[in-house]
């Protein structure tokens, strides 16, 4: 029998050894987050309009766009971010640690993104569109007070699929010196066979995860009035 | 004034023209209320979506109070829209947003005021009797208020025309008669030339002036609603008239060969529909009639009445009495065959 005394000096030493990876985690998803989305958005928003009929109907761009947004979710992320390393040295002056992962992470989440962002801006009634063409609306008028608004709650839904998803990819960027709770898995549960540590950080992604899928229904269903 | 000119739309499909349109010439005069009536597929969409160029014509001409709408700058364009109204068979309302915010809307895309757009959407909501509905969101709206949220809206800019693209079409009859009414209101009230399309008769019927029948992008037919009603020419105006006219019974067995019998079909306007003229008729020679079928609806404030009757007698006296009933402004069709001749 282990006395409790013992047992929270173990989960004590747990926790301290999982404060810094999980905060470098949280770091690299929410910053991955914000700059794939905003590049993601407008990409995302060509795609629609450029689209056969649409606002501004560009077939050549739309396909252009359309491959590179293909071909760059093709590559697989271990190889990307290691093609990403000239880049990230570029921008933040290294190619380890979280900050040099955020580059990488944005970079691979961007035409996830785009596609996500694409899907639900699809979404929207071409006679909401005519409705606003037909008051004298600009396209941007139509954009950012039609389209947007009307496929809110999708967007929302959007949004929680790609943090969920950069979550997944920052453990990957963890195995190749990223850090965050990836980064500790692999160095303490796979590589030391701390079984304990691995099943902790598993544990905590689930968490993280059943968390943010909750807030992103809770927040979609409010903002969806149809 | 809307003049259309030798308006043609072509659809380039997989590489195959369609045509959709096909040299219309169009007057539409101010504060009338014009209807283009047509089977699905006729084009009607076509046409009103040219008047505000969200369809750009292939060929011809639209001026709209003499602005020729063809060759707008977009931002011309822009605002020349502003002043066309337009409201849809499906409403076409912002979901997410409440119908004060979709009233709202046309006047927020044209930069008004806060308080300008306060003003002009509680007016609106009277306007439209949805005083009660200004925070609801288009969802906890039945069809015929959504349609109310749609054409205050469309007012919003206040505009000289209303495009009205079948916004009856998919609500009830009841709900359908109270838009009429709101729409003939707005006509009288403001001025507001309204242009609808529609499949329905009692569109028709009930609102407009006068009417263009539409088939396979021609122009068929056009007039005033009373001249067509009561004498329409063509197949499809027939057809789309064929409630309002008497149709045989089909258990009804006309005997061509007996010359003391006939059947006829008599359709009246106007003040004739108010005389006794069949009643006359049978004092005056010496006939029988049996009424087989007969109704009168109104159209505007006119009233147009079909019948048919069976009228037996002698031979010469049916042909004196046809001859009288033509005297007294009735339309004649004898039936042969059980066909009209």
């Amino acid at each position: 029998m282990v006395s409790s005394s013992n047992t929270i000096q173990y989960l004590i030493n747990l926790w301290q050894l999982m404060e810094q990876p999980l905060w470098e985690s949280l770091y690299m998803v929410f910053f991955s987050t914000l700059f794939s989305v905003l590049i993601g958005l407008p990409l995302g928003i060509i795609l629609v309009i450029t689209d056969k009929g649409h606002l501004s109907e560009n077939i050549k761009l739309n396909h252009i766009l359309g491959t590179i947004i293909n071909i760059m979710r093709s590559v697989p992320f271990i190889i990307l971010i290691i093609a990403i390393f000239p880049l990230s040295r570029l921008i933040v002056g290294t190619t380890i640690g979280p900050t040099a992962a955020i580059v990488a992470l944005s970079v691979a989440a961007a035409p996830f993104v785009a596609r996500v962002i694409e899907s639900s801006l699809k979404e929207v009634d071409w006679g909401v569109i005519e409705a606003s063409i037909s008051v004298g609306a600009t396209i941007p008028q139509i954009i950012f007070k039609v389209m947007i608004p009307e496929s809110l709650p999708s967007l929302i839904l959007g949004v929680t699929l790609t943090i969920i998803n950069i979550l997944g990819y920052s453990a990957m960027a963890g195995a190749i010196g990223g850090g965050g709770l990836g980064d500790l898995a692999i160095r303490y549960g796979y590589q030391r066979y701390e079984t304990d540590v691995l099943i902790a950080t598993i544990i905590v992604l689930i968490v993280f995860v059943e968390i943010v899928q909750r807030l992103g229904n809770y927040l979609a269903k409010k903002v969806d009035k149809r | 004034m809307i003049s259309i000119k030798n308006l043609s739309k072509i659809y380039n499909t997989n590489g195959k023209d369609v045509v959709a349109l096909k040299d219309i010439n169009l007057t539409i005069n101010d504060g009338e209320i014009y209807g283009i009536m047509g089977l699905s597929g006729a084009g009607k969409s076509s046409l009103i979506r040219c008047i505000n160029m969200l369809e750009k014509p292939t060929t011809g001409s639209i001026s709209i109070n003499g602005t020729e709408m063809t060759k707008l700058s977009p931002k011309e364009l822009r605002e020349m829209r502003k002043k066309i109204g337009m409201i849809f068979q499906h409403f076409n309302l912002l979901m997410n947003s409440t119908v004060y915010e979709n009233i709202a809307f046309p006047l927020r895309i044209s930069k008004a005021k806060d308080s300008v757009i306060k003003k002009r959407v509680n007016e609106l909501l009277e306007v439209v009797d949805l005083e009660d509905k200004k925070y609801a969101y288009p969802s906890q709206l039945s069809g015929g208020q959504k349609q109310r949220v749609g054409i205050a809206r469309a007012l919003a800019n206040n505009p000289h025309i209303i495009l009205s693209d079948e916004a009856t079409s998919a609500l009830d009859p009841t709900t359908t008669e109270s838009i009429l009414n709101l729409l003939r209101n707005i006509n009288k009230q403001y001025g507001i030339t309204i242009v609808v399309i529609t499949h329905e008769m009692s569109v028709i019927r009930n609102l407009c002036d006068r009417i263009a029948v539409l088939e396979n992008g021609i122009i068929i037919e056009e007039g005033n609603v009373i001249d067509i009603f009561s004498n329409p020419s063509t197949e499809t105006s027939k057809r789309f008239l064929k409630d309002m006219i008497a149709e045989l019974p089909p258990d009804i067995l006309i005997d061509d060969e007996n010359p003391n019998e006939e059947i006829l079909r008599l359709s009246f306007f106007g003040s004739s529909s108010n005389e006794p003229v069949i009643s006359h008729m049978i004092k005056k020679f010496d006939v029988d009639v049996n009424i087989i079928s007969g109704n009168i609806e109104r159209v505007q404030n006119s009233q147009i009445g079909n019948l048919l009757i069976k009228i037996n007698g002698d031979p010469t006296s049916i042909k004196d009495a046809i001859k009288f009933l033509a005297k007294n402004n009735l339309r004649i069709e004898v039936l042969k065959n059980g066909i009209i001749q």
